[in-house]
């Protein structure tokens, strides 16, 4: 091998590597462009977009004269929802290209090994019955506190089910949704015997939404979701080795129970404190890692900024697309399942064709 | 003489065998005579027991009470009131283990029922459409046009999956994930059409999501019952093609057996039958799962067995829930569907993880 193409491959090699940080900065900005966009769909026909921009001007610069009503709609409605669309987008997706990896299973994600089910029972409990595991004084945070206790069950179940040896991929995921089933049963009858009226929240919940977003859960969310994520940036070396088959990364000294393990736990705790406000959202950690993957690859180190822009970019999209076609409100996560569920079935069939599981 | 199976052994064997799937029957029957008399007694005017019975049966055989005493009013809230609700429950009991029977049959998959499959989802999805929006595919008046749509909307998740278990080999853990994503989509489609209707027909479209028996009356037994009857027959007296299919498609063809339209003719009466329930009562998941296995576990497979112990088994298990659901929040009934899924859940968790052999091989 001569020089020439040497340089030749390491030429293509950083132009690969370029047109990857194009691609994720190309859908960040994207993502941007929606979350500030969706600031101006509402249910008032009577706001105009100047309105919009009159409350956020108010709120960055302090000065201007604003109507209440709209600075209400504006301010404490839809900047918070975005702000929730763009957080929960995001840490949805890296938990699912993050277990996809680890678990080596294209179909896996919190929402189908039940995770954020199990946290949906666990914030339920507190919000219908009072039922704190640890009171903390902060209601935001003790609700985390209960989903994520519960979040870990369904997350032990999988570490458990995924070491027998004659679950396959497909059967794992089964046995994920038979445990979202039973969890969610649960959620509904807790919510039911709290109060019977309760079948249309129940319903909501169950489906996953963004209409509890508001200044007071944001921050914590936030404060929690970013570090959960870099921590998940931090393994990307050794998840990406680990790729190569769990042996091999050993032998390439990379600690792959402990990664996997402390991966899946701090997945667990991402999943429960969004889900202890906006509900099971599905779909989105299965689509957007997949769709990302097309784009850069299977590095984790670009497939986690991607999938975690793209996450965020979709589920903004969604979440504006469910507030333009019912103006009242309809939970998001009923344009995800819609749409992410026949991609769901073609991943299915893909992986079938290649192995028969 | 030992070792070797002489005839009256076999024979004796065999009678024995007999023996106990009557008893397994009748035993059934009993418990659900039983829980529907319990079931009965919570009527809020303090009938005891045994006097359900006697004002059922006296009721069957045309006795009539003096106008407006106590016997008339009693016999008038137990017929009108608390006695639909026991109906509809063994009728779609038995209804939807019939369909968990054949669809189990038909694709050779033990995880099959119209819920796994995303057939009830389809129904829901029909009947609300046709609710909502006074839309029907068919243009058929009042409730039988509500129920033709639901039929439409049920075939089309178990077409899909046929289709698709016809291009690709899919092995029965995703053929179950297919019908649960297909069922995701129908169930968020159904949602989209209940969020644009209005918030009075939502109540109406709600009510599927988890079934109930609350407030059903005689008019909404005659639908289910008439298309529960003609499918019970119908699966009874095709025991032995189900029992051809579980061998495998090719033996069941080998034996004569037209496969294709077999099945074609199977998914038309599952969805139906399930289509005609769901309109009434909304989606019940796990009766059709749970109670064939039930009686597979007791009586072995044969399906000229399998099929009448499932009607009872699946009967005695909405009756069982529905009175489990009346006794914990009254006078708020809870969910049937609910209960049933808190129950049937960890089992098809149970059977997914802990089976020895291939789906296949169950049977």
């Amino acid at each position: 091998m001569d020089a020439v193409s040497v340089s030749d491959m390491e030429c293509e090699y950083y132009a690969s590597i370029k047109k990857k940080k194009l691609a994720i900065l190309a859908i960040a900005i994207l993502s941007i462009i929606a979350t500030v966009c969706s600031l101006f769909v509402s249910q008032l026909s009577t706001m105009t977009i100047s309105d919009v921009m009159d409350v956020l001007g108010y709120h960055m610069t302090g000065t201007g004269d604003i109507n209440p009503v709209y600075d209400m709609v504006v301010w404490d409605y839809n900047v918070p929802r975005a702000l929730l669309g763009l957080v929960v987008g995001s840490s949805l997706a890296v938990g699912g290209a993050v277990m996809q990896s680890i678990l080596r299973n294209p179909l896996a994600t919190p929402y189908t090994t039940g995770v954020s089910a199990g946290a949906s029972m666990g914030a339920s409990l507190l919000i219908y019955l009072d039922f704190a595991i640890l009171w903390t004084g902060g209601y935001v945070s003790s609700i985390a506190i209960n989903a994520i206790v519960f979040a870990m069950i369904p997350t032990v179940a999988i570490l458990i089910v995924s070491h027998q040896k004659h679950i396959t991929p497909t059967t794992m995921i089964l046995a994920g949704i038979a445990i979202m089933y039973i969890f969610s049963a649960a959620t509904s009858l807790l919510m039911l015997l709290a109060d019977p009226e309760n079948v249309q929240e129940a319903y909501e919940w169950g489906i996953g939404s963004l209409g509890r977003a508001s200044w007071d859960n944001i921050w914590f969310v936030t404060a929690v979701v970013i570090p959960c994520m870099v921590a998940l940036l931090l393994f990307s070396k050794q998840v990406t080795i680990m790729n190569a088959g769990n042996r091999s990364a050993q032998s390439m000294g990379v600690r792959v129970k402990m990664i996997r393990n402390l991966s899946l736990v701090i997945i667990a705790v991402m999943t429960a404190v969004t889900v202890g406000i906006t509900g099971g959202i599905g779909f989105i950690g299965l689509v957007a890692p997949h769709i990302a993957r097309i784009f850069v690859g299977s590095d984790q180190k670009y497939l986690l900024p991607c999938s975690a822009a793209l996450g965020s970019l979709i589920l903004i999209v969604a979440d504006a697309a469910s507030r333009i076609i019912v103006p009242e409100g309809m939970p998001v996560g009923v344009i995800t399942a819609v749409i992410g569920g026949p991609i769901f079935v073609l991943l299915l069939i893909k992986a079938s064709k290649k192995v028969w599981f | 003489m030992e070792g070797i199976p002489t005839e009256d052994r076999v024979d004796a064997d065999y009678r024995s065998y007999l023996v106990r799937k009557v008893i397994f029957i009748i035993g059934v029957l009993i418990g659900c005579i039983v829980v529907a008399g319990i079931s009965l007694t919570i009527n809020g005017r303090g009938i005891e027991f045994f006097d359900c019975y006697e004002y059922i049966i006296k009721h069957i055989l045309g006795y009539e009470y003096e106008y407006r005493t106590e016997d008339w009013f009693n016999d008038y809230v137990l017929w009108n009131t608390y006695m639909p609700r026991v109906v509809i429950a063994i009728v779609s009991g038995c209804g939807l283990a019939i369909c968990g029977v054949i669809m189990q049959s038909v694709f050779s998959n033990p995880l099959a029922d119209p819920y796994t499959t995303g057939v009830s989802d389809g129904a829901t999805l029909g009947a609300t459409m046709a609710i909502v929006s006074g839309l029907t595919f068919a243009n058929v008046a009042g409730s039988l046009g509500v129920v033709i749509n639901a039929f439409i909307g049920a075939l089309v998740p178990a077409v899909i999956i046929i289709l698709i278990s016809g291009a690709v080999r899919l092995s029965p853990a995703t053929m179950i994930l297919i019908g649960v994503a297909l069922s995701g989509v129908f169930s968020g489609l159904q949602t989209l059409v209940m969020y644009s209707a209005d918030p009075e027909e939502l109540t109406a479209a709600l009510r599927w999501g988890i079934g109930s028996f609350n407030q059903i009356q005689w008019s909404d037994c005659v639908i289910p019952a008439l298309v529960t009857v003609i499918g019970s027959v119908l699966s009874i007296f095709m025991y032995r093609n189900l029992n051809l299919l579980t061998l495998g498609e090719a033996s069941a063809k080998s034996l004569g057996l037209d496969v294709e339209q077999f099945k074609s003719l199977c998914m038309v009466l599952v969805a139906f039958m399930a289509a005609a329930i769901i309109c009434y009562v909304g989606i019940i998941g796990f009766v059709g799962l749970i109670s064939p296995h039930f009686v597979r576990m007791i009586l072995g497979g044969d399906n000229k067995y399998v099929i009448p112990a499932s009607m009872l088994v699946g009967s005695f298990f909405l009756l069982a829930s529905d009175l489990i659901a009346r006794l914990v929040v009254f006078p708020d009934e809870l969910r049937v569907g609910l209960i049933m899924s808190v129950v049937g859940a960890p089992i098809f968790l149970y059977m997914i993880v802990k089976r020895k052999k291939g789906y296949g091989e169950v049977f």
